[in-house]
């Protein structure tokens, strides 16, 4: 009976809120409460599974520890290559995206085409066309008489790598550009030709700032997926994490410990670029009003 | 007006470009001095020819081979390590200068490839799981699965399509039931080694790899076996890529290294060192 006491010196604002209302505002706190602590023990359970086959399966952890060091020194190039890789793309899908929408006959063709072409085609082949075909291609331009293209041409592994993940992403978020620019209201455009500005100013100053919101979450997908591909490079000879990985397990004849360490890892980095685009989202959210 | 003024800039420019950079006749062997490294490629999935020591550095038979190599060129080495199958395609287009990868001189290869004399020779042998007892004799592998590892000259002759140069090939009188192909021998290995018949009864390869995949317990305690001789030996030897001109004159000169090499006994020490066994031919 303690709450008499408080009641009888605060009646004036408690009697603003109607009990009923106060008890199911209560019922809505204590579900809260328990989803989070069920989802901490559905997470909980779902370690101890994972941690549990993982030791049933027998895998020698010593060799896993042993290696680790030496598997991590890769992460450098798997790193090079995404952002690079990335960059590129996004530099692409922009162009891609203004082609895409474009009304000039000539560089709308081009950008389509370009998304058609390179996203119909597997990126395995596109990595070996890089890296083998062109230095080809170089050559038979040589041989009509243009002298030191073929030098050119013939790309090392880390920018043949570079470019065919560059360009094939770069098709993929082309569309992905094209679609957050499209999403932006036609009033948005036509109020700032109202204030005066020619096509460029507003696609940079109003269409694009609030296009670059809507992409950022499939960009970032993008660049989650990006990751995992450079891995592709490692076909041709670059030191980069999972070929560091298959070469060890190849070597020791232990594949699936080497191979479940380097998912961890790819795993382990995928998990902070998904923190750091939770962040770039509040960020660029802040102008709006709270929904959640 | 300035759209054109930027394509004209473009197209002077690429062709300073391409006239400032046309420099010709150059041999390989002297742009190798000029450049004081030599380029060796070699794929690193071979125990104990090419592989990832335990500091994670290459090491193996055709590693200290190339190192030599290089000593007696007097440049240094580098190695570059691409999938196998980039290796043996040809048209390196200066991403490397030689391969020294235990390459067999096959006359298909030598349509994209020059080769030196052999610095070894291996021996190829079939193997099965240790569990199987049914399986005494070559001919017993009549009908059964087999692996190997693609784009190798034991895929070929279990195709019944392989030719080397002055090499007798005497193919098997019994036909393999499927023949699988992996990306490399160590993943055959590692598939046999599931259980006897689980995916393969029977892998081919050659007899040091499997040789050193026995004595390293390949995994668990290593559980596979030879059968029966070697059934082919073939001459191995360093590749150069056909399409880069003036190629001969290096030809000529790792051939005379090789020579050395053999006379000074240093390639019978390498092989004993790393294969336990004088797999160096009398040249």
């Amino acid at each position: 009976m303690e709450n008499t006491t408080t009641d009888q010196q605060t009646p004036i604002i408690l009697s603003r809120i109607p009990p009923e209302a106060e008890a199911t505002l209560h019922g809505i706190e204590v579900k809260k409460t328990r989803y989070r602590r069920n989802l901490i023990i559905a997470f909980a359970v779902l370690i101890t599974l994972m941690v549990a086959t993982l030791i049933i399966i027998g895998l020698d952890f010593k060799f896993m520890i042993k290696w680790v060091p030496f598997i991590l020194t890769g992460i450098g190039y798997t790193l090079l290559v995404s952002f690079l890789a990335i960059s590129l793309a996004c530099f692409l899908s922009v162009a891609g995206a203004l082609g895409r929408l474009s009304l000039n006959p000539v560089l709308n063709s081009i950008a389509t085409s370009y998304v058609s072409l390179v996203r119909g085609t597997p990126l395995l082949v596109q990595v070996y066309m890089w890296y083998i075909a062109l230095p080809q291609i170089g050559k038979s331009l040589e041989d009509l008489g243009i002298t030191g293209v073929q030098a050119l041409f013939t790309l090392p592994a880390i920018p043949a790598g570079i470019l065919a993940l560059g360009v094939c992403y770069g098709a993929y978020m082309t569309e992905t550009v094209r679609a957050g620019i499209q999403s932006i209201k036609i009033g948005q455009i036509e109020a700032a030709k109202a204030l005066g500005m020619t096509n460029s100013q507003a696609m940079r100053r109003i269409i694009f700032p609030q296009a670059v919101r809507v992409i950022i979450p499939p960009v970032s997908n993008e660049f989650i997926a990006m990751i995992k591909d450079s891995s592709l490079v490692s076909l041709m000879g670059v030191w980069e994490l999972s070929f560091r990985a298959i070469k060890i397990g190849r070597r020791h004849f232990q594949s699936l410990e080497m191979l479940i360490m380097v998912a961890m890892i790819y795993w382990v980095m995928c998990f902070i670029l998904q923190l750091v685009q939770e962040k770039i989202e509040t960020h660029m959210a802040r102008g709006d009003r709270g929904t959640s | 007006m300035k759209k054109r003024f930027w394509i004209g800039v473009l197209v002077t420019g690429l062709l300073f470009a391409f006239t400032g950079t046309g420099i010709a006749g150059k041999s390989v062997l002297e742009e190798i001095l000029g450049a004081n490294t030599i380029k060796v490629s070699t794929d690193a999935n071979y125990a104990p020819q090419s592989f990832l020591n335990d500091k994670g550095e290459l090491e193996g038979f055709d590693i200290s081979v190339a190192k030599e190599v290089a000593k007696r060129l007097g440049v240094k080495v580098k190695f570059i390590t691409p999938d196998w199958d980039l290796i043996t395609a040809g048209k390196w287009g200066k991403r490397w200068d030689v391969s020294i990868g235990s390459m067999t001189p096959t006359a298909e290869r030598k349509n994209a490839l020059l080769f030196t004399l052999p610095y070894y020779s291996s021996p190829a042998q079939f193997a099965i799981h240790k569990a199987n007892t049914t399986i005494k004799t070559l001919a017993d592998l009549t009908g059964k699965t087999i692996g190997v590892a693609t784009e190798t000259t034991n895929e070929r002759y279990l195709q019944k399509n392989l030719e080397i140069e002055d090499v007798k090939i005497v193919y098997q009188d019994w036909k393999p039931g499927k023949i699988k192909t992996y990306p490399t021998d160590a993943n055959h290995i590692e598939d046999l080694s599931l259980g006897d018949g689980a995916r393969l009864d029977a892998i081919f390869t050659s007899r040091q790899t499997l040789a050193e995949a026995i004595r390293s317990g390949c995994g668990k305690g290593c559980p596979v076996k030879m059968l029966g001789d070697p059934t082919y030996y073939e001459p191995l030897s360093f590749a150069l890529d056909k399409s880069r001109p003036n190629s001969q004159t290096l030809v000529d000169k790792l051939n005379k290294i090789l020579k050395s090499m053999y006379d000074d006994g240093t390639l019978v020490k390498l092989s004993e060192k790393f294969y336990h066994t004088n797999l160096i031919p009398k040249l």
